[in-house]
């Protein structure tokens, strides 16, 4: 049951935090959704397309994403991760649900992180919209991962954009199952260690 | 699971690659410690960040501006339930021909060259009005898609506010449902109650006389445990007759549960209740 709250002016919300514009989505602003969508959506809609590689199902897993934030905005909690974490926690979510289902339609190709090329899936009108601070993000990410031992990193990375459980990975990359558990919480301290620092430094 | 147990798994946790059985231990453990809580939140913005390694891949602005759009209209229909508009009829497309002029017919002679003339005037425009049929058909085929496709969407927001109104239901009266009532400490005031489906981990709050939350602030929801942890279950805002329903997901185990309560916060909440509570439901 939402319940509608006083509008405020869109150039008001520009202003706002993606935790307030969140806020003001659970309590019915509209605009607020709409400002929600126009910063985060390129950031969605670029994790849905880098897991499915089909613009159709990634333009379904936007607009899904964007539903849930504004059904389910009062369940944001700002202590368990950032709204770009929650958006792209639902996006992956969704997008990993469309995978499995086509990996087991047989007739369909579900992109892989081994077939999924950083060039080839990226848009030709990709413009620096998103700003520098995107492109600041991005390389603190890559910074961080280029860090990691490259085993760890690959299963790291066949975990979150392939969807795959340690079992999985385990079995994909011929390692035994302690192995591949180690590989992936070591990754995620030093990931999590790797990207505080950066960020005080960038800071 | 133990403390120790739990630490080995939160890294995989955070990039949902455990085993539902690891995953439902691990929750569970979470539930009620603290540093693993937090230890968990920022390894789960550790893994998200990996999201801007995908090549960044802007949405066709074609499209953008569609699904905006169509978010926007799914959302003022929730918001307000009134008719749902149907879905766009698809009208043909006109063929416009383009005007065309013959000049300059003055002599005899010309006459058999205007009749070859004029037939291949005649050819030419069958061949640019073969063309442009093609190309308005061509259209009306894309508009009926778009309008299939619309119409489609439209049936799944329907299909979901159903099931939605369902699952509602469900969570109110379920067998596994616990219910906390909650009051205020002075006569006739703010009420409400929790539903705590203990089978599917769903907390359903209903409040009512609850007063308008002061500009910048808001009302959070909180689960109090045993161990006086405080959860926070969300943040809401009440109607204009001080009515409120939240829905939140938290898996807790049966017997941790000490109440429930209600504070009033700044915007967007906080990590933990700052004020006395407005409501309070001590659960059995």
């Amino acid at each position: 049951m939402r319940t509608p709250t006083p509008s405020i002016p869109a150039r008001d919300h520009a202003a706002l935090t993606n935790a307030e514009l969140v806020h003001r989505i659970a309590g019915g602003d509209q605009r607020a959704l709409g400002a929600l969508y126009d910063r985060q959506v390129t950031l969605v809609h670029s994790l849905a397309l880098r897991l499915l590689g089909d613009a159709d199902d990634a333009e379904d897993v936007v607009e899904e994403t964007f539903w849930q934030v504004w059904r389910y905005a009062s369940r944001y909690d700002a202590s368990r991760g950032s709204v770009s974490t929650w958006l792209c926690s639902i996006a992956r979510s969704r997008a990993l649900d469309l995978l499995r289902a086509a990996r087991r339609r047989p007739e369909r190709n579900a992109t892989s992180i081994d077939s999924a090329d950083d060039t080839a899936l990226a848009s030709p009108n990709t413009s620096p919209l998103d700003g520098a601070e995107q492109n600041e993000q991005r390389a603190l990410v890559r910074s961080a991962l280029a860090d990691l031992p490259p085993e760890q990193r690959e299963s790291i990375e066949l975990a979150y954009f392939a969807g795959l459980s340690q079992s999985e990975i385990a079995e994909r990359v011929g390692q035994p199952l302690g192995t591949i558990k180690t590989r992936i919480r070591l990754a995620m301290m030093k990931l999590r260690a790797r990207l505080s620092s950066l960020r005080e430094s960038a800071t | 699971m133990t403390h120790a147990e739990a630490q080995e798994l939160l890294g995989a946790l955070s990039l949902d690659a455990t085993s539902s059985a690891e995953r439902e231990a691990v929750l569970a453990h979470v539930a009620e410690c603290d540093d693993c809580a937090r230890e968990l939140g920022e390894l789960r913005d550790a893994a998200h960040s990996m999201a801007r390694l995908a090549p960044e891949a802007p949405m066709d602005p074609a499209r953008q501006a569609r699904v905006r759009a169509h978010l926007l209209a799914r959302a003022a229909e929730r918001a307000q339930p009134a008719h749902a508009p149907l879905p766009g009829s698809v009208k043909p497309a006109s063929i416009a021909m383009p005007p065309r002029r013959l000049t300059h017919v003055s002599t005899a002679r010309l006459v058999a060259a205007a009749a070859i003339v004029l037939v291949g005037v005649a050819l030419a425009l069958w061949a640019v009005s073969a063309e442009q049929r093609a190309s308005a058909l061509q259209r009306d085929t894309q508009r009926f898609l778009a309008a299939q496709r619309s119409f489609e969407r439209e049936i799944a927001a329907r299909d979901s506010a159903l099931a939605d109104r369902q699952a509602l239901l469900d969570a109110m009266t379920g067998a596994g449902v616990q219910v906390i009532e909650a009051g205020a400490p002075s006569a006739r005031q703010p009420s409400a109650k929790m539903f705590w489906d203990q089978i599917t981990s769903q907390w359903t709050f209903v409040a009512h006389n609850l007063p308008r939350a002061e500009p910048n602030r808001t009302y959070q929801l909180w689960l109090i445990t045993r161990a006086q942890r405080k959860i926070s279950a969300g943040v809401f805002a009440t109607s204009a007759s001080g009515d409120a329903l939240v829905i939140a997901h938290y898996s807790l185990p049966k017997d941790s549960l000490a109440a429930i309560a209600v504070t009033d916060e700044p915007s967007g909440g906080s990590p933990q209740p700052t004020t006395t509570p407005v409501l309070v439901g001590p659960y059995r």
